[in-house]
């Protein structure tokens, strides 16, 4: 019988770059499911399935879940799905749980995002060898200089420049300063980002997500098993993927996110959001380059073209505007792998749960959006709209 | 007129309007995302569906396997997930089948496709090699590996288990093997296209143990489509070729409790029981009339025959060969699907389709029963 489905608990662990991380990935999955289950209330037996992802070649081990998942403490009997879409990974285990408990299969599902980055020394190789293998992969690109065609497409169409996209990675950053669990928390102004080191241009390093390593756990559930549960439970309203060509070719513009804006379109008409600006409380994106976010706030219906990084500097953005923006501060100041690209779901839970740490919390927070992408040139987008259900 | 006319047991009946699979080889000069358009083309126009009506594709491939990371970024628009809902999942096509099918019974979509696709990085004669590295580097990293655990480490040592404790002795086990394939020999999809007999078995190359080389699944490489629709929507279909009732999935545990080697097919157990409990079944040995498993080894299989409640009873066990015959990769899961479905075609009734992920053998293998009943 199908069903709706909720999310009824979440746990973090605070980030830190791999070299200083004191935990295995294991101890971190490990920490971060127990938080979740100690968030929502729920028994470990209670659980009826696990979704969690992987990204071989980014970590050690090839579907390193399947040891992973039996040493949680969990059972030995829970069925596991494993996924891998790369940087869409993380969102996309929402995709798949909620379906296991929206078609009344399961009631407990257990999302898990673990740290990615402790198996290759060279993540941008690593990276390189999902490119297109005539013209991309000889030339050695990687994720950044696939994220650098944005900007500089937007460049020329906006005239934007250097200063204008360092203003999201300034707030991010003032964002993660009161973050307890992200990994980078110190404060930049523009001038720190636009005198950071040249990566491709028009980024600089302080523009560029870092190697983190952390883990997160989202429990989904169905209405019944929801029940019982002790945070206020989050309704899944909306949620969907759309996905471009492989080939950079494909994509048409690189100034517009046209994927994402397809895809926000259908959301919101399955949520029946008119105004997104005006309908939403908190929002998460996942814009590991600082460049990306002042386009995909345009793409999501909250500015015009062009009007993406004036929107940022109005300081509607900001904890205390009327549209506040990743104020985790997003995967550019902790990006842990498919823990990364979990975290804008688990965030906008928390915020709407009421759960949130307090220095971050939207007082009244009731309907969010949480944003993951990935992919050859970012051509894999997923979207969520989640509101807060108040108990009768 | 489709004559749709699903048994009422059924929970949320899914009509499979389309299922096509490219030609099955021992190495497939196509590349990953022209197999995989190649089997979505013949899926959705037997089906008479066009991509764009696709509410979800999911893809089931492994990296590792392909040879590139996010390889799914490659094979995505061929499968239908062009400006459209898709995923890919790293493990058998079953999966994939069930995630298309839950996509439906939740009420979000009224046509999914799943898509499974094999064709491994490295040719003969280096293959196996590569292949038994990429099993060992999926066990524990800390006890396992280092002592050497290999998907056919793991089934060498079931079957030698099984044969030191007397339950089936060697020759039996070639039997067994020769018996499955001969029988798939004549098939379209076999990779073994000629009759064995036990003699022959044994004297194919040592592989593992008292485990010969005509022993272990038979190789080969391609992708397999399926398109699933929605009751309503299937009843405008061109041809719906039957309707899967029932679907479980199921996870074994790992290495230290013993389970792969004393009950193997505790996964296939767990997945045949949600399965049986969807489709409405409750005496599967006289409701089954046939079945499609995935034994990896002669020696198992017994245990998975018994774990799916069709040890007992005149249920036709794997009519195409099984694993034995014909076994691609990730793709298995959708194969085993097909060759139920054909079951069914040409006879009627209901039939299951048993499938496993074997890159850690019986080692936290999750394994996917589907129910088919005929239209």
């Amino acid at each position: 019988m199908a069903t709706r489905a909720l999310i009824a608990g979440a746990g973090i662990t605070p980030a830190t770059s791999p070299r200083k991380q004191r935990s295995s990935s294991l101890e971190l999955v490990q920490e971060a499911v127990w938080a979740a289950l100690e968030h929502s209330g729920a028994a470990p037996s209670s659980l009826d399935g696990i979704v969690i992802g992987n990204i071989d070649g980014f970590e050690g081990t090839v579907l390193g879940a399947k040891h992973v998942v039996r040493r949680l403490g969990l059972g030995t009997e829970l069925p596991v799905s494993i996924l891998n879409t790369g940087g869409t990974t993380g969102g996309n285990l929402i995709q798949v749980a909620a379906r296991q408990v929206r078609s009344g299969d399961r009631h407990r599902v257990l999302c898990v995002g673990g740290p990615t980055f402790f198996g290759a020394e060279d993540l941008q190789s690593a990276i390189n060898t999902n490119s297109p293998m005539v013209v991309e992969q000889p030339l050695g690109m990687g994720a950044y200089h696939m994220g650098a065609f944005y900007p500089s497409a937007y460049a020329e169409r906006f005239g934007a420049t250097v200063e204008d996209f360092a203003v999201s990675a300034v707030q991010d950053h003032e964002h993660a300063s009161r973050n307890p669990y992200a990994h980078l928390r110190n404060t930049l102004t523009v001038e720190d980002v636009v005198s950071a080191k040249p990566l491709s241009s028009p980024m600089t390093m302080a523009m560029v997500c870092p190697v983190s390593t952390s883990a997160n756990a989202l429990l989904v559930t169905s209405e019944s098993g929801a029940a019982g549960l002790r945070p206020v439970p989050v309704l899944i309203r909306a949620m969907a993927t759309s996905s471009d060509p492989y080939l950079g070719g494909g994509k048409n513009d690189f100034a517009v996110m046209e994927n994402l804006a397809i895809l926000a379109r259908k959301v919101y008409q399955l949520a029946d959001v008119r105004n997104p600006r005006e309908e939403i409380d908190v929002v998460e994106v996942f814009s590991p380059y600082a460049p990306m976010q002042p386009m995909q706030l345009e793409a999501l219906g909250f500015a015009p073209p062009g009007g993406g990084i004036d929107l940022i500097r109005s300081g509607a953005t900001r904890i205390d505007g009327d549209l506040p923006v990743n104020l985790s501060g997003g995967p550019l100041c902790t990006n842990a792998g498919v823990a990364g690209e979990l975290a804008p779901y688990v965030y906008v839970a928390l915020q709407l749960m009421g759960d949130a740490p307090e220095v971050m919390q939207v007082p009244g927070a009731r309907r969010g959006l949480a944003h993951g992408t990935g992919g050859t040139f970012f051509q894999f987008e997923n979207l969520a709209i989640l509101e807060r259900q108040e108990r009768a | 007129m489709t004559r749709l006319n699903p048994s009422a047991a059924a929970q949320d009946p899914i009509p499979v309007l389309g299922l096509a699979a490219t030609p099955l080889v021992p190495e497939s000069n196509a590349v990953l995302d022209e197999l995989v358009f190649d089997a979505v083309f013949q899926a959705l126009r037997e089906a008479g569906i066009r991509k764009h009506e696709l509410g979800l594709s999911v893809t089931a491939s492994l990296d590792i396997y392909d040879g590139r990371s996010i390889s799914c970024g490659l094979t995505n628009a061929a499968s239908g997930g062009y400006l459209a809902q898709s995923y890919r999942i790293e493990g058998d096509a079953g999966q994939a089948i069930i995630a298309a099918a839950q996509t439906i019974a939740a009420g979000d979509a009224d046509l999914a496709l799943a898509v499974g696709v094999y064709n491994p990085e490295v040719s003969a004669p280096d293959r196996r090699a590569f292949l038994q590295q990429i099993s060992n580097y999926a066990f524990e990293p800390h006890f396992d590996r280092p002592v050497g655990l290999s998907a056919e480490t793991v089934l060498g040592l079931h079957a030698g288990h099984v044969v030191d404790s007397g339950e089936l002795s060697e020759e039996q086990l070639a039997e067994i093997a020769a018996a499955a394939i001969t029988r798939g020999s004549a098939r379209a999809h076999a990779a073994r296209r000629s009759p064995v007999s036990p003699g022959e078995v044994l004297a194919s190359a040592p592989v593992n143990g008292v485990l010969r080389e005509l022993m272990l699944p038979a190789e080969c490489t391609g992708a397999i489509a399926v398109v699933l629709g929605s009751l309503a929507r299937a009843r405008r279909a061109l041809r719906p070729r039957a309707v899967l009732t029932g679907w479980g999935q199921a996870t074994s545990d790992t290495t230290a409790s013993g389970q792969w080697l004393h009950n193997p097919a505790v996964a296939a157990r767990r997945a045949a029981q949600e399965a049986y409990r969807r489709a409405g079944v409750t005496e599967p040995g006289e409701q089954i009339a046939a079945v499609e498993l995935t034994a990896a080894t002669p020696a198992l299989l017994a245990p998975t025959l018994d774990a799916l409640g069709l040890a007992k009873g005149g249920v036709e066990v794997a009519p195409s060969g099984g694993a034995l015959s014909s076994f691609p990769g990730v793709a298995n899961g959708a194969l085993r699907l097909l060759e139920a479905v054909r079951w069914v075609e040409e006879r009627g009734g209901q039939a299951v389709a048993h499938s496993t992920d074997l890159l850690t053998g019986t080692v936290a293998d999750t394994a996917t029963v589907l129910v088919v009943e005929g239209v």
